[in-house]
């Protein structure tokens, strides 16, 4: 469970959010919806540790991770990912070199990184593309190796921060189809942003109106 | 290696860069204000002979006439060679950047060999005309390749919606430059104070400049407190400069990843420019062809015998030198755009305050710094030289990889951070490998600019550590002139091969 209490967020003398409280309940698929500027990337943000806030607190399962402008829980330690909204991901390296990123850091054995790889591409319908560069693939390639490489280390929550912002509709709903089907398989929170209602409604147990 | 080892480290690394490249000229000026009365400006009062204002004069004349002409005519070379399509531009570049890249005083070299001393253009040479004149070639790459880094940082959606309602040359004046004005500005900034602080070139034409009258302190008197006083003036005005920079020109410049520039159409004025490029060109060709026609296979031959061993060093040096510059430069700009203190900007200041400073100056510093009981062993090795380079180059370095650090969206680096990476591995895992073009080119870059050195090595080298730009200057006072124009190719050659082979293997690539 997370949970966001009294969070206050000044950017440029401008309030992004004053006092605001938050739980997210474990497993659930909570997509935050707003207009652009309205803060929802921010609060990705701060859920993640990536920035905090000028006060209040956040925390994971009893534990607290914000405080203030204190990270007390570093971003890799909190259990959770994140699928940026530019997917972020490494051209230099390989599909199979983006998703065993965090198994190497991790320091697992290499024939363990070899068949998670295998596993997640599998489940994400690309087996066989752990040798393409990443320019290789389209849109939509880029999008799964993206989620791929966030699952592949079994966070607790994973964030997505517009990740279908680029598609057309058509692979939009594939791909929202196949967001709900791997959270349901593999059982981690989803905390969702975006600015499209259609995609919220889709993917949502619970949403939250910025 | 978490996030407070990461400061830790980073302030060793500032503290090391203080102790190295910073302490030696602050402790030279330091012990010009020691006197047996103790704390004293006294020393300071030989700044007002009248004899040393003259050379200041001087400088001051010739740094203006360059800086003026040189930001004027670079400038437009730039937009002209980026934003149009005339005929092998890409060549014309590489043709006018040349001058920049070899030691200045090859090209008087070059003028001297082709007019002498006699006649009117040998006596114009000699003086201040000839030696502004060399000092235009060398520096007009400056203004015209920042004017184009700059053209390329215009989005050409800029361009298109003025063109919609006016003409081109509105456009370019209305809207173009006063998008680069940046760049001309800090350009003109620039080639002033490396005008002024400039000295072999007004060396070899006879004619006197303020950063001699330090050199000579220290050089025929070795009186270092002399050398650090008459200094002063030129300090002021690196200091002055950079308040200009840094306050008049308030705007910050992000870099990001290169636009396709907005061509302009020529029709009609393509054949005059090619005609005026191919002008300009020969200019910059016309002292290598000097030195060409000046030289023959004897005494080419002579000229490697008697070189072979001042190029090898040169080479050994200007490599070490340019992979140092590299390694702190990527630190550097690592701290620069990650603005890891709150005095990030101070490092960048001190970092450009070395650039600009004469290497005369830094060349003095060092040697006081490192001549005592505790400091003989950098003393009394090459690796002052290196320390040379570093003070001067190491802003070239540290910029190129904040630009390119800079143009690394956040969210790569973050998401290698969610998945546990430690900043140590961001750095060897993500940014390295993301910044390798970069790296090539920051090192061929420090290469090639210690490789021209000439100033801080002749001030520091220890006995038998002679560069080739330093074997060659020597030369040229009693030198047989057929090998001394042998020589000079030599180093031409050497410095253009680098960048030869860079640019096939980009092609290539």
């Amino acid at each position: 469970m997370i949970v966001l209490k009294k969070i206050c967020l000044e950017k440029n003398q401008k309030p992004i959010f004053t006092n605001f409280d938050l739980t997210i309940q474990a497993k659930e698929r909570l997509v935050i919806w707003g207009a652009s500027g309205s803060g929802k990337t921010t609060l990705l943000r701060l859920i993640a540790g990536l920035n905090q806030p000028d006060s209040g607190e956040i925390w994971f399962d009893n534990h607290l991770a914000t405080s203030g402008e204190n990270i007390l829980i570093p971003p890799h330690q909190r259990e959770l990912n994140m699928v940026f909204q530019d997917l972020a991901l490494w051209s230099h390296l390989s599909v199979k070199g983006n998703i065993a990123f965090g198994l190497k850091i991790a320091r697992l054995p290499k024939a363990i990184i070899n068949q998670k790889v295998k596993e997640m591409l599998f489940f994400i319908g690309l087996e066989g593309y752990e040798n393409r560069t990443i320019e290789s693939l389209s849109g939509g390639e880029q999008q799964r190796i993206a989620l791929a490489r966030a699952l592949v280390t079994n966070p607790k929550i994973l964030l997505m921060d517009e990740p279908l912002s680029g598609l057309d509709a058509h692979r939009n709903r594939e791909l929202r189809l196949e967001i709900v089907r791997l959270q349901k398989i593999l059982g981690f929170t989803l905390v969702y942003v975006t600015h499209n209602q259609r995609e919220a409604e889709a993917i949502a147990t619970q949403i939250l109106s910025l | 290696m978490n996030i407070i080892s990461q400061k830790l480290f980073f302030k060793l690394f500032l503290l090391l860069l203080t102790l190295l490249l910073l302490t030696p000229i602050l402790s030279m000026f330091w012990n010009t204000f020691q006197t047996e009365e103790g704390i004293s400006f006294l020393l300071y009062r030989e700044l007002f002979d009248l004899t040393l204002w003259q050379s200041f004069w001087n400088s001051c004349k010739l740094a203006s006439l360059v800086s003026f002409s040189t930001t004027l005519i670079g400038a437009l070379l730039g937009v002209l060679l980026s934003k149009t399509r005339v005929p092998f531009s890409h060549l014309f570049l590489a043709l006018f950047v040349t001058p920049l890249l070899v030691p200045p005083y090859i090209l008087a070299y070059g003028w001297f060999e082709l007019f002498g001393r006699e006649g009117l253009l040998g006596e114009l040479l000699f003086g201040f005309w000839g030696t502004a004149f060399v000092l235009f070639w060398i520096y007009l790459p400056i203004p015209m390749l920042l004017s184009r880094l700059f053209l390329l940082q215009i989005d050409p959606k800029q361009e298109e919606s003025g063109l919609l309602i006016t003409h081109w040359w509105t456009v370019l004046y209305r809207i173009t430059l006063p998008l680069i004005r940046p760049a001309i500005f800090f350009s003109f900034l620039l080639v002033f104070i490396l005008a002024f602080g400039e000295f072999s070139v007004a060396n070899f034409f006879h004619y006197d400049i303020f950063p001699m009258e330090s050199f000579i302190y220290f050089s025929a008197f070795y009186d270092f407190k002399m050398a650090t006083i008459t200094a002063v003036p030129m300090v002021l005005i690196v200091l002055i400069i950079l308040w200009m920079n840094r306050y008049l020109s308030q705007k910050k410049i992000r870099f990001h990843q290169a636009y396709s520039i907005k061509m302009i159409d020529l029709t009609m004025a393509k054949r005059p420019l090619l005609v005026l490029l191919l002008g300009l060109g020969f200019f910059v060709l016309l002292p290598l062809f000097s030195l060409v026609v000046k030289t023959d296979i004897v005494s080419f031959l002579i000229a490697l015998e008697k070189g072979i061993a001042p190029l090898l060093r040169s080479l050994l040096y200007a490599s070490i030198g340019a992979t140092l510059l590299l390694f702190f430069g990527f630190l550097g700009g690592y701290l620069l755009e990650k603005k890891l203190f709150q005095g990030w900007k101070n490092f960048e200041t001190v970092l450009l305050f070395l650039f600009m400073t004469p290497p005369t100056i830094i060349g003095v510093g060092l040697i006081y710094f490192w001549n005592s009981s505790w400091g003989g062993l950098v003393y009394g090795s090459p690796f002052i030289i290196l320390l040379g380079y570093l003070s001067k180059y190491l802003f070239l370095t540290t910029k190129i990889a904040q630009v390119r650090l800079s143009q690394i969206p956040s969210s790569m680096v973050e998401s290698a951070q969610l998945s546990g990476a430690s900043w140590g591995q961001i750095i060897g895992m993500i940014l390295i490998p993301l910044s390798y073009k970069s790296l090539v080119v920051m090192w061929l870059i420090g290469f090639i600019f210690a490789l021209r050195e000439t100033t801080i090595t002749m001030l520091v080298y220890p006995a038998g550590s002679d560069t080739l730009p330093l074997y060659i200057f020597t030369q040229m006072a009693n030198g047989e002139p057929a090998v001394v124009a042998s020589l000079c190719l030599l180093m031409v050659g050497v410095i253009l091969v680098p960048l030869v082979l860079y640019f096939s293997w980009r092609r290539i690539k």
